[in-house]
């Protein structure tokens, strides 16, 4: 099976290398999306509000947080700051993909700020350099099968939660997965700087509530890489 | 109802966040743009390192089951390979998760 971030196959339909491309990113959402609906199972939340509530907040980390939040009654107010802390790394992946969309329809535009999940941003940057009909086709088409997949998984998590083994490490699957992604672009040393300090710092920074340390950690690893970079150029 | 109102909020700030660069018309510094090009490893690394240790804790279970995925990678193995690899060696420890 092919590894996304850069080992990406150009065919001439790009949908079909859309599909092909995130169908392995999506079998790796399928168990941490399961993982949230069990949760949603577990939550005051109803069944159908908790599963059509993963496409209003587009973000499998924020719905999960959202939705123990409202488990464990927690307030309003931190709720919300709490989900939007987590998905505020989505800024960061507006700001690098903007360049390369500015001259798409708005409409495309607004499609794919929705959707700008981790797994599509890792598997869009590999294509932005693509003709403009390209680009449309192949996010669109990795969009849908990465989105069912969540809602599969979210669906199936509810519907099978009293059953599913609480000693399945379904976690487990999404940190492997974007390990899978990050190791095919470590081809020189500022990538291998850039990702060992965002490893690192994320892990030092994970006790920091509402996902703060894994905004920390990005910042410190594109300063470490440019950083590298500039150094390596001199 | 106050959890759907919940929920949309964090979803309407999401696509706020996602849209100010993608939609509207902001842009970043030059400098800056050209510093995110490093950004794309230390994102996904980051990624890696913050769910491995959600919660402030590293499980044993989770370094090994990433050091199988990440030899498994190493060996040409794909996503679903690591994958199945890395979640089997965490089943199979005896350890508690």
């Amino acid at each position: 099976m092919t590894a996304i971030a850069s080992r990406v196959t150009v065919t001439s339909s790009p949908a079909l290398d859309g599909v092909r491309q995130m169908a392995p990113a999506a079998v790796g959402v399928l168990p941490f999306a399961t993982m949230i609906g069990v949760a949603i199972g577990a939550s005051p939340m109803s069944e159908l509000g908790g599963w059509l509530s993963g496409l209003i907040v587009a973000g499998g980390s924020a719905h999960l947080a959202a939705t123990a939040s409202i488990t464990v009654g927690a307030g309003f107010f931190a709720t919300v700051v709490t989900a939007l802390l987590i998905n505020s790394r989505s800024l960061i992946y507006g700001a690098l993909l903007a360049p390369s969309l500015r001259t798409q329809p708005r409409w495309f535009r607004w499609v794919a700020a929705y959707a700008l999940v981790d797994q599509l941003y890792a598997l869009a940057t590999s294509v932005v350099d693509r003709s403009e009909r390209y680009v449309r086709s192949y996010y669109l088409s990795a969009m849908a099968v990465l989105w069912s997949a969540y809602m599969l998984g979210v669906g199936a998590g509810i519907v099978l939660g009293p059953v599913i083994p609480t000693s399945l490490p379904l976690s487990l699957a999404i940190p492997i997965l974007f390990l899978s992604m990050v190791t095919p672009g470590l081809t020189d040393r500022p990538a291998r700087v850039a990702a060992g300090v965002g490893l690192l710092a994320a892990i030092a920074g994970a006790a920091l509530p509402a996902g703060i340390g894994m905004v920390v950690a990005i910042v410190a690893g594109t300063g470490a890489g440019a950083l590298a970079r500039r150094r390596q150029d001199a | 109802m106050r959890d759907m109102l919940l929920m949309s909020i964090v979803g309407g700030g999401t696509l706020a966040m996602r849209s100010v660069f993608i939609v509207g018309s902001a842009r970043l510094p030059a400098t800056l743009e050209r510093t995110m090009r490093h950004a794309k490893p230390a994102i996904l690394a980051a990624l890696v390192g913050s769910f491995l240790a959600a919660g402030g804790s590293i499980s044993v279970e989770g370094v090994v089951a990433l050091a199988v995925a990440g030899i498994v990678a190493l060996r040409g193995g794909g996503m679903v390979t690591m994958i199945a690899a890395g979640m089997a060696v965490a089943v199979a420890l005896p350890l508690p998760l």
